[in-house]
């Protein structure tokens, strides 16, 4: 890795992380905020969930495996379904344009050339500009638990956030994996507007997967083949403990997808 | 030691041939000129120099290291100038080039400060609020404040207006006194004349010839136009070392092969309004080759 590459790759995203930060510390905020009054409704929510099964499950999460056996709500439980659950979709989302511009863009630009006409090798230059990523996604969940922390300062009140820091394991490895896949996009592609289609149909397809899985019971199989499938919130939350095999298919899908990229943009011509 | 060396090396995009067969010596201490028309093959033949695309046969060396094997070492001593400039818009001139530079781990100043100085540029504003022909001359500054042993120019001079052009040239003939050698490709015939002291003329992907500069000259073909104040019969016109290509009532135009001295006096005899002799164009040129090879 280039360090002076990856300095510059930084800079160029302070714009995006600095927006991001502010905005997860908002919104972690008016969660925080929320909790009072949901938990003031948590039995009628019960009954909604109980009601409308796993379709009220997609749009509000697994309210029911949050509540606590007396039919109340924790903070913590509250705070992984409703708002870690959102959290690595919108970075998803991120992941899919930042990591899928990191080699397309500079070809399309014409920048590219002028990079490789310096000593450095193709691996360090795609390395140094992924290597900012993980930086990123790291920076905004210290942001968005900043957040969680003042909006409990707010509302003057107190909760174990051992659950929230166990759901940003795997918060931060979805986007990431996400991330790896628009990489390898990138550089088969070079070309920044079929990157995008192919990492967001592909996501999106992931999405649908899953959603398929969660509401028709003869297709629950399909969920194995999601990315989605592996982030459980509310049951970290509720367990306390971390789903290895969902840490594991990321990884897995991190390695191979960032080796495939590397091996793709070692070989191929550089031409817009 | 040649600089550079090519041995048949050919690309070809699917079915599209970008060179064939191409073999190149470049000798040490030497501006060479690789002259041709757009689409004739410099951007590709200089691409696969940088290792920026991969030959589909043939191999190519720098300092008699392989370009795709030794491709850093090799770019550590080179200075290249891509053919279409594209940089970092929201950075300034500095923020950029101080980037390119610390990739080279060169952290020293003073050659990009004498370099912009030469080349008149504020190197403080943002790259976005440049115009092409400064953004051209960022990138010249970016070829050369490594002090490299080569330089490698795709059409520098793109963009720069007659002055700047003029003051390009001034550099470059500096880098070769100070023992540098420079390839760089262009379409401009009067250019490479004037800097080069060998050419290469590529056409549709192969090399037509390579030859010293002195040579070139003495096998231009050179344009003669007349103005005359009144039409004159044609067997008038039949002067030594001139072929008669087109009379137009009072304007007539020749290629002139001999001595233009022997000429001169035969001129006079006209009723000359003016004389003109156009700048002979680059496919001039690439015809005469072609008819030296068909002759041959």
């Amino acid at each position: 890795m280039n360090r002076h590459l990856f300095a510059f790759g930084l800079r160029s995203s302070r714009g995006g992380l600095i927006a991001w930060c502010v905005f997860f510390i908002l919104y972690g905020i008016l969660m925080v905020y929320l909790f009072e009054p949901m938990q003031g409704i948590a039995d009628t929510i019960a009954e909604y969930a109980e009601q409308f099964g796993s379709m009220f499950e997609i749009f509000a999460g697994d309210i029911g495996s949050i509540l606590n056996p007396d039919g109340t709500l924790s903070m913590g439980k509250w705070l992984s379904l409703e708002y870690l659950s959102l959290w690595p979709l919108i970075m998803a989302i991120y992941a899919i344009f930042f990591s899928g511009n990191i080699v397309a863009r500079d070809v399309d630009k014409g920048t590219m050339d002028m990079l490789l006409s310096q000593p450095i090798k193709r691996v360090h230059v795609i390395m140094s500009k992924f290597a900012v990523f993980p930086v990123v996604l790291i920076m905004v969940a210290a942001a968005s638990l900043f957040g969680i922390v003042m909006g409990m300062g707010i509302i003057d009140t107190s909760s174990d956030l051992t659950g929230i820091c166990l759901v940003f394991l795997p918060a931060i490895l979805l986007p990431m994996a996400v991330a790896s896949y628009s990489l390898l996009f990138s550089c088969i592609f070079l070309d920044p507007r079929k990157v995008l289609m192919a990492a967001g149909s592909l996501t999106g397809l992931f999405y649908l997967l899953n959603i398929l899985a969660r509401t028709v019971d003869s297709l629950d199989w399909l969920g194995y083949l999601s990315i989605f499938h592996y982030y459980a919130p509310g049951e970290i939350a509720a367990d306390l403990s971390v789903n290895w095999l969902g840490i594991g298919v990321y990884v897995a899908i991190i390695i191979i997808c960032t080796a495939a990229s590397i091996y793709v943009f070692q070989r191929r011509d550089i031409s817009a | 030691m040649y600089i550079i060396q090519t041995a048949k090396l050919t690309k070809y995009y699917g079915k599209v041939r970008g060179i064939e067969s191409l073999s190149l010596n470049i000798r040490p201490g030497e501006i060479f000129g690789f002259l041709g028309p757009n689409g004739a093959g410099k951007t590709t033949t200089i691409r696969i120099l940088i290792d920026l695309i991969r030959p589909t046969c043939g191999h190519a060396r720098i300092f008699g290291l392989d370009v795709q094997k030794h491709s850093v070492e090799i770019r550590k001593r080179i200075g290249n100038l891509p053919g279409d400039v594209s940089l970092y818009e929201h950075m300034t001139g500095d923020e950029f080039l101080n980037l390119m530079s610390s990739l080279h781990n060169n952290h020293s100043a003073r050659r990009k400060r004498i370099l912009a100085k030469r080349l008149d540029i504020d190197l403080s504003r943002r790259i976005k609020t440049y115009s092409k022909g400064m953004k051209q001359k960022v990138a010249i500054i970016q070829a050369l404040m490594n002090d490299p042993e080569l330089l490698i120019l795709d059409e520098p001079t793109s963009g720069l207006d007659p002055l700047v052009q003029r003051e390009f040239y001034n550099l470059l003939k500096n880098e070769q006194d100070r023992g540098k050698t420079v390839f760089f490709s262009s379409h401009i015939l009067p250019e490479v004349e004037r800097v080069c002291d060998r050419v290469g003329l590529l056409r549709n992907g192969i090399l037509i010839n390579v030859e010293s500069i002195d040579d070139l000259k003495s096998k231009r073909v050179r344009k003669l136009e007349l103005i005359l104040k009144e039409a004159v019969a044609p067997e008038r016109l039949h002067l030594p070392g001139v072929e008669l290509t087109r009379i137009e009532g009072k304007h007539v135009e020749f290629i002139v092969h001999g001595h233009i001295g022997e000429l001169i006096p035969k001129l006079s005899n006209l009723p000359l309004e003016d004389v003109v002799f156009p700048e002979a164009t680059l496919e001039d040129t690439f015809m005469k080759f072609y008819s030296e090879e068909e002759e041959a």
